[in-house]
């Protein structure tokens, strides 16, 4: 009986002290500002952090799987900037023109797949090399100008609002959310990712092929950066060739701070989730507080670490409780 | 000669190590003198290496007592073992490829010229070594690039760099032909004469007259005896090794033998040292496959399993010829199962929950068209848990949170849940207790009553007996007889199992 509590306390524990820090986040801001919990501030909240949770949703395929996919914030780039020049310089319908930008970033992705799972690139070597690869392509086939004000409704999806306070950007996350979610946890696809990721020589074992999982896993986390830079595009109404450069630790710190394993095989999106919320609510509190630019990196360091080091004592204190 | 040969260099005393669940070492007694090579000999799990880890000072003793050159040894650590000159070779090789000789023989101590390493200094002393050891050998090479025999030299010359009175060899001929072993025995027989005691650990009969002076056997973690090698005989040996009575442990239901479920046909694999192996399994009938560790048992059912590929031969599931190229997932579809001795690193996910771990090579079987049932899943595993008696609080525990012997029910579960009617078991019942290990037996026994074919991979040789209705004995990566009955006895397995010690085990081959 007393192991019952122990069974759900060992999974849900680790969530529990991660929405603590959100929740304490939260607070903070209101003392900050009273209209910290404003429809419109939450509003725009959301929305702002609505890349970084689709860039997460991807990235957070990848590293259960495999590794970190540090070519998120270049494929990004690349699908904003295809989609683009296409609307701009060849006159593409926005439909036809995202579809192409999100194709990019599944090919892109599949190089990144194939270099990994089939040459046996580790993933950090091979996904940051193509992530220069990637960002220098896309300074030269915009030939190092900024496109901008593009077609209105396609700035819809990105800089539109509906219910007045929720944003369309935000809207296609809970879209991508919902999806991703789903993929993990409620097809076999999403079951042999954590299979591969956990325990790669077991998954052989049971009859995976972890090849096919891992390309695919890549190629999922491609799509989803690619469709971080289409929304970019639309929300912001213009691009250039270093959009993508500023996210790529930010993804991966909110990844990290949702509680999926740098190890691979443990973690989810929900998680994910509340990673990129903590992480943007903070900017904003510096916003409101008018932190200068060179603190706040510091103290979204000081936060990454904080989360860790919770997570990390949260973990020890059930292990010690564990029965041998 | 003769006084240093009387020295007592190592003296242990009721040596006991309690592992949880497992008493490794009961009261074992031990002792080395200077200048002699005392053999340890016992079956894979007696508790040899687990002695010499002692000795080695990689374990901490329970109880007993330890004595190096009278001295009482308190302080168990590799490094303080070391300075009081205790050497081991490992049987795996500690060598690192990418070094070159010298630098692997000096890796501890490399002497240096003020803060930088003396190469040239090192180069010296080492080829000197070697040229000791009658070696040719270029202490420039990489040791990743020179043949297995010589790596096995240069370990024997790192343990000499120390200052060592008691060097330890752990199956040092395993790798080695017949000219290198005579090599090795020349330079063990010069460091006897140096007053340098060797415990050397071997399953190699025809090896123990030539090279050993005393031999003690151990079994099941117990000191049996310690003779003078000239009067003992091989047949006295392996009587000694096994001398267990078999309890009912294994008891075998009346079950009918059906057609051939699994055939196997000349299949030859140079990657594993595969040769020309044949052999069928019946459904309804428990096939054992005995042999010693390294005999070629597990890289045989790896590759009928299609984990690692053949070069040639057939394997033949249930009447239909295998595809050379086909995969796990096509053999596990043909109701071929697995289940590995290694749980933890080939076994289970132990990260993911007990429900995960037991549907993993099953997901068919739970999904349609890619979408997990969940309903179903959780109906399967709650019926592989109960009837397995898994004990775990919920479905959704992690795995590792689990004891051995339910982690092992876990994996007993995945494997069945596949509904698979060829079972390869890889050392089922290894590490795990008697209780447990009765479970494993009877539900085996049920397995074969349903009609399914199994296979048993199991260096316990009653185990083998107890539970096999055929018997194919592998040694070094062929099947070399194939013994039924109820005759069969541990001693004729083992006669068979250790090279030379009977020789028409060569030609009546089945």
């Amino acid at each position: 009986m007393n192991g019952k509590i122990k069974g759900i306390n060992s999974n849900i524990l680790p969530a529990v002290s991660r929405l603590g820090i959100l929740f304490i986040i939260i607070i903070m801001g209101c003392i900050i500002d009273p209209s910290f919990l404003s429809l419109r501030n939450i509003g725009n909240n959301l929305a702002n952090a609505s890349i970084l949770i689709i860039l997460g949703v991807g990235e957070t395929v990848a590293i259960i799987t495999n590794g970190p996919d540090l070519s998120a914030g270049s494929i990004m780039t690349m699908g904003g900037v295809v989609t683009a020049i296409l609307m701009k310089n060849y006159d593409v319908h926005f439909v036809l023109a995202i579809l192409a930008g999100l194709l990019v970033g599944c090919l892109l992705g599949a190089l990144n797949g194939y270099m990994i799972a089939y040459v046996k690139i580790p993933a950090f070597i091979s996904t940051y090399g193509l992530q220069w690869a990637v960002f220098g392509f896309a300074y030269i086939i915009l030939e190092g100008y900024v496109l901008y004000s593009f077609d209105e409704t396609f700035r819809f999806i990105g800089n539109g609002w509906i219910f007045k306070y929720i944003s369309m950007t935000t809207v296609c996350m809970l879209v991508i959310v919902v999806a991703g979610t789903l993929l993990l946890k409620k097809t076999t696809f999403g079951r042999k990712c954590y299979s591969v990721g956990s325990n790669a020589t077991q998954a052989a074992m049971s009859g995976i092929d972890s090849r096919r999982v891992v390309m695919k896993a890549f190629i999922f986390s491609g799509f989803m950066s690619a469709a971080a830079g289409v929304l970019y595009v639309a929300r912001m109404n213009s691009v250039q060739s270093d959009i993508g450069s500023a996210y790529l630790l930010n993804v991966l710190a909110a990844v990290y701070m949702g509680g999926t394993s740098a190890s691979g095989g443990e973690g989810g999106i929900p998680g994910t989730i509340i990673g990129a919320l903590a992480m943007t609510m903070v900017s904003n509190c510096m916003n409101l507080l008018a932190v200068p630019s060179e603190l706040r990196d510091a103290v979204i360091d000081i936060l990454i670490i904080l989360t860790v080091l919770l997570d990390t004592i949260v973990r020890k204190r059930m292990m010690s409780r564990k029965v041998g | 000669m003769q006084e240093i040969k009387n020295k007592k260099l190592v003296d242990m005393r009721h040596i006991t190590k309690i592992f949880p669940g497992v008493k490794a070492l009961d009261d074992v007694s031990f002792d080395l003198e200077s200048g002699e090579v005392h053999v340890l000999m016992g079956e894979n799990g007696a508790g040899k290496s687990t002695l010499m880890k002692v000795l080695a000072g990689a374990y901490t003793p329970d109880g007993g007592e330890l004595f190096i050159n009278d001295e009482k040894i308190t302080q168990f650590d590799p490094v303080s073992m070391k300075n009081k000159g205790v050497g081991i070779i490992y049987q795996e090789f500690n060598l690192v490829p990418y070094l070159n000789v010298a630098e692997n023989i000096f890796i501890d101590h490399m002497p240096k010229k003020g803060l930088l390493l003396n190469k040239k200094e090192m180069h010296r002393k080492a080829s000197e070594l070697l040229k000791d050891m009658k070696m040719k050998v270029d202490t420039h090479v990489l040791a990743g690039e020179i043949p297995v025999a010589q790596q096995q030299m240069v370990e024997v010359a790192k343990a000499l760099t120390n200052d060592i009175k008691i060097l330890i060899m752990d199956e040092p001929t395993a790798a080695l032909s017949g000219v290198e072993i005579d090599q090795l025995f020349e330079i063990i027989r010069s460091l006897k004469k140096r007053g340098i005691g060797i415990i050397y650990i071997s399953h190699r009969m025809q090896e123990i007259p030539v090279i050993g002076d005393r031999i003690t056997i151990m079994r099941d973690g117990q000191y049996i005896a310690t003779e003078n090698v000239k009067n003992i005989s091989n047949d006295q040996i392996v009587r000694l090794m096994v001398g267990r009575k078999l309890g009912d442990l294994y008891q075998r239901s009346e079950h009918t033998v059906g057609k051939p479920a699994l055939k196997v046909e000349h299949l030859t694999s140079k990657r594993a040292g595969l040769q020309d192996v044949s052999m069928k399994v019946r459904s309804g009938e428990i096939v054992g496959l005995a042999g010693l560790v390294g005999a070629g048992r597990t890289e045989l059912m790896r590759a009928v399993f299609h984990i690692d590929p053949y070069d040639s031969g057939k394997v033949i599931v249930k009447g239909e010829e295998i595809r050379q190229k086909a995969t796990v997932r096509n053999m596990i579809d043909k109701g071929v199962s697995l289940i590995p001795e290694d749980r933890k690193q080939q076994g289970l996910s132990l990260i993911l929950s007990v429900s995960q771990n037991i549907v993993m090579a099953s997901l068919k079987k739970i999904s349609t068209g890619g979408w997990l049932q969940k309903k179903k899943e959780r109906e399967i595993v709650e019926k592989y848990i109960k009837e397995l008696n898994i004990s775990t609080p919920s479905p959704e525990q992690k795995a590792n949170n689990l004891s051995g012997g339910n982690q092992q029910k876990v994996v007993l579960a995945k494997w069945l849940c596949t509904e698979a009617d060829i079972i390869i078991f890889d050392e089922p019942t290894r590490g795990i207790d008697v209780g447990a290990k009765k479970e494993v037996y009877s539900f085996m026994d049920n397995l074969a009553k349903e009609g399914k074919a199994i296979v048993m991979i199991s260096s316990e040789m009653p185990e083998i007996i107890g539970m096999s209705d055929r018997i194919y004995v592998m040694r070094d990566r062929k099947i070399v007889k194939e013994l039924r009955g109820n005759d069969v006895t541990q001693e004729m397995i083992l006669s068979y199992a250790l090279e030379g010690a009977r020789m028409e085990g060569e030609n009546d081959k089945n």
